[in-house]
């Protein structure tokens, strides 16, 4: 049973890891947006299809094609937010909440219609695991999690010395104050979107890779990122890291545990928990 | 020449002045073709359709039913319940259809035989789920299944673990009616036969990762996997449970182990898979007809190739002969003679040309299908054979027939 235990928390650390990408994008479009863009699993699929025809069809290699499903998918989510979400900026959260979700919909089947249902694998061998004693992991699963690591790595540094970053981080704390200091709130926005949509066809195509890519890969993602980022604090970037890194491990650990059965109990328990104890989340700090 | 009201309702009135043999003439059967176009049916739904239609055809070439012909009204069940049920008010409401033939999938099934029940029409289906047997969802005695009980598919099963030799199976389940349907059968059969069962996970579909799952039931050491699965988590488990290197064999229902999973993964991965199948009735003088009428509607494709288009062929068959035995086309006598034409005793026919002319003659007839030999239990359940494949260098070849 340790052993059980401890290949459930390598499992859960990498697929978290995997699942920050896109809990990231979703974050960061809260926190400068000021709503829950529910069609972060459809451009997640978008950027696993972006990816895949970038690696077959193109015979681009991983990091290329990883390149190619950001950008697809940052104009994808750039034409959500025009076409659905920003006509109804007036309206309130709620309303952009509900277009995002029509979107992710329209998406999604659009996706449907142009590739059908069947799976499509990434142009990539199957490879054994490395067996370490009682241990294993894939190397795919290694590749994958320095692959997440390596875009988080390049959000911080994005966030923390381009001009671009600063000034969405000022958007983010304090709207009014940064509007003062002559901060372009529609230039703003649109690199918001745009990075944010960007992180969700990544994280797409890399669980893409690691299991294979259909219309609903990124929509199975989708709860499993909305309680990542409300266990971190909406709107917190480390939040949302390390609220993904604990639901992937308790989504793991929960099977050792449970009936697998129940596994999808996971996301809802941790929001409603999350919702009751502590509304402002792990790191959050404007509900607090 | 414009088309007024005037001229449409004269015209409308003119057809009442005809004499009652034309009118007859055009007054059809209605029924309804009911296939998974597109969706996880897809490679098996436009085989199903074609067969529904080129059946049909042969009937009304020999004089249709009760001097009617049959018309089909084709809709697609997307194989979702949700599209299924809206094409299936659509047959029932607007066309009128009077059947319903070819849903695919349990879910499908079970979604439409509400409606089929109200409706008071027959439901002729393909579907394993062993709660279509019974009520509350066949509670009217309405609804034929011409493919095997995913509870007999369990049963084949356990036959095929007993004669590879097997010791010690696990089984995995896809959380619906149809995969704990397939693992259920086949730990009861195979307790049945004096053995211990071994580890058993129920899985949720739609995840991106089945390997916490995989790794608990590989933890116990089975020298094979049983499942009760749909192809896109079979292919999913399949790929992970290659990159662990774990040496275990698989027992997989043929409609997730099939060329699409080949494809998807390789011939490294699928190498060994043994898949079940029910097959058809392929010594039949019915399925001779079938097969090259699948041919012909299908690019020359083998009737072998669809096991399901052959159930379909046999619906349309099957229910054409019951309208001519109950010389009513009212449901009650309909679903009264399905039995009568179908099951023993009586002059086996293989189509309904024959068996329209032996019921014209007096004689009781026993309609031996295309796709198995059609006798209907009470719960309106067929029992096909079943084939077990092997999938070798990317080829699926069928090794033996077990028969249950």
């Amino acid at each position: 049973m340790p052993e059980a235990l401890a290949q459930a928390l390598i499992n859960g650390v990498i697929a978290g890891t995997i699942l920050a990408v896109p809990a990231l994008g979703f974050t960061a479009i809260f926190a400068v947006l000021n709503y829950p863009n529910f069609a972060i699993g459809a451009l997640a699929t978008v950027g696993a299809y972006a990816g895949w025809v970038g690696n077959t069809a193109l015979g681009l290699p991983m990091v290329a094609a990883l390149a190619l499903a950001f950008s697809a998918t940052a104009v994808a989510g750039l034409v959500v937010q025009w076409a659905a979400v920003k006509p109804l900026e007036s309206a309130g959260a709620l309303m952009m909440a509900i277009a995002s979700l029509a979107a992710g919909l329209v998406l999604e089947n659009a996706l449907r219609f142009g590739f059908g249902n069947d799976l499509r694998g990434y142009d990539l061998p199957l490879l054994r695991d490395w067996r370490f004693g009682e241990f294993r992991v894939g190397p795919q699963q290694v590749q994958n999690f320095a692959l997440a690591l390596a875009a988080m790595g390049m959000l911080w540094a994005f966030l923390r010395y381009s001009r671009t970053g600063r000034a969405m981080r000022a958007v983010a704390d304090n709207r009014d104050l940064a509007l003062l200091r002559g901060v372009d709130p529609a230039r703003v926005a649109a690199v918001t979107v745009a990075v944010g949509a960007g992180l969700a066809g990544m994280g797409g195509m890399l669980v893409g890779l690691d299991t294979s890519v259909d219309p609903l890969v990124g929509t199975r993602l989708v709860l499993s990122i909305f309680a990542a980022a409300v266990l971190g604090g909406l709107g917190s970037i480390p939040g949302a890291v390390a609220g993904a890194i604990a639901i992937g491990v308790a989504e793991e650990v929960a099977v050792l545990a449970f009936n697998p059965a129940y596994r999808l109990v996971v996301g809802f328990v941790v929001i409603l928990a999350v919702l009751t104890l502590r509304p402002a989340g792990l790191f959050g700090a404007r509900a607090s | 020449m414009t088309i007024t009201r005037r001229l449409a309702l004269g015209a409308a009135a003119g057809t009442l002045a005809l004499p009652n043999v034309v009118r007859a003439q055009a007054e059809t059967f209605r029924i309804g073709a009911l296939n998974p176009i597109t969706g996880a049916g897809s490679p098996y739904g436009t085989g199903m359709q074609r067969m529904i239609q080129a059946a049909v055809e042969a009937i009304n070439a020999a004089g249709g039913v009760n001097g009617r012909r049959i018309e089909v009204f084709a809709e697609d069940t997307q194989t979702s319940p949700q599209a299924a049920v809206l094409a299936a008010k659509k047959l029932i409401e607007v066309n009128r259809v009077r059947a319903i033939l070819g849903t695919w999938s349990s879910g499908v099934s079970l979604a439409v035989i509400p409606l089929t029940n109200e409706a008071d029409i027959i439901l002729m289906h393909t579907s394993g789920a062993p709660a279509l047997s019974t009520p509350p969802a066949n509670a009217r005695n309405l609804g034929y299944r011409f493919q095997a009980t995913n509870d007999r598919f369990g049963r084949a099963f356990a036959e095929i673990a007993v004669r590879e030799g097997f010791r010690r199976p696990a089984t995995m389940a896809f959380n619906n009616a149809s995969g704990i349907g397939n693992t259920d059968g086949f730990r009861r059969a195979w307790a049945a036969k004096g053995n211990q069962n071994g580890e058993h996970v129920i899985y949720e579909p739609n995840q991106p990762s089945y390997r916490a799952e995989l790794l608990r039931v590989l933890a116990t050491r089975p020298d094979v996997i049983v499942m009760g699965s749909f192809l896109p988590d079979t292919t999913i488990i399949l790929r992970e449970w290659f990159q662990t290197g774990t040496p275990v064999k698989w027992i997989i229902p043929g409609w997730a182990a099939n060329p699409q999973l080949v494809q998807a993964l390789g011939p490294a991965v699928t190498q060994g898979i043994i898949a079940v199948e029910s097959v058809s009735n392929e010594g039949a003088q019915a399925f001779a007809a079938y097969d090259a009428a699948h041919r012909r509607a299908m690019n020359n494709q083998p009737g072998a190739a669809n096991a399901y288009a052959a159930m379909t062929w046999d619906m349309a068959t099957t229910l054409a002969l019951a309208i001519e035995q109950a010389k009513s086309f009212e449901t009650a006598a309909i679903n009264a003679a399905i039995r009568q034409v179908a099951n023993p005793p009586g002059d086996q026919v293989a189509s309904f040309a024959e068996g329209k002319a032996a019921i014209a003659a007096g004689r009781k007839v026993n309609f031996e299908g295309a796709s198995s030999v059609l006798d209907f239990d009470q719960h309106g359940d067929v029992t096909p054979d079943f084939g077990a494949f092997f999938i070798e260098q990317g080829q699926i070849n069928r090794r033996y027939i077990v028969k249950i």
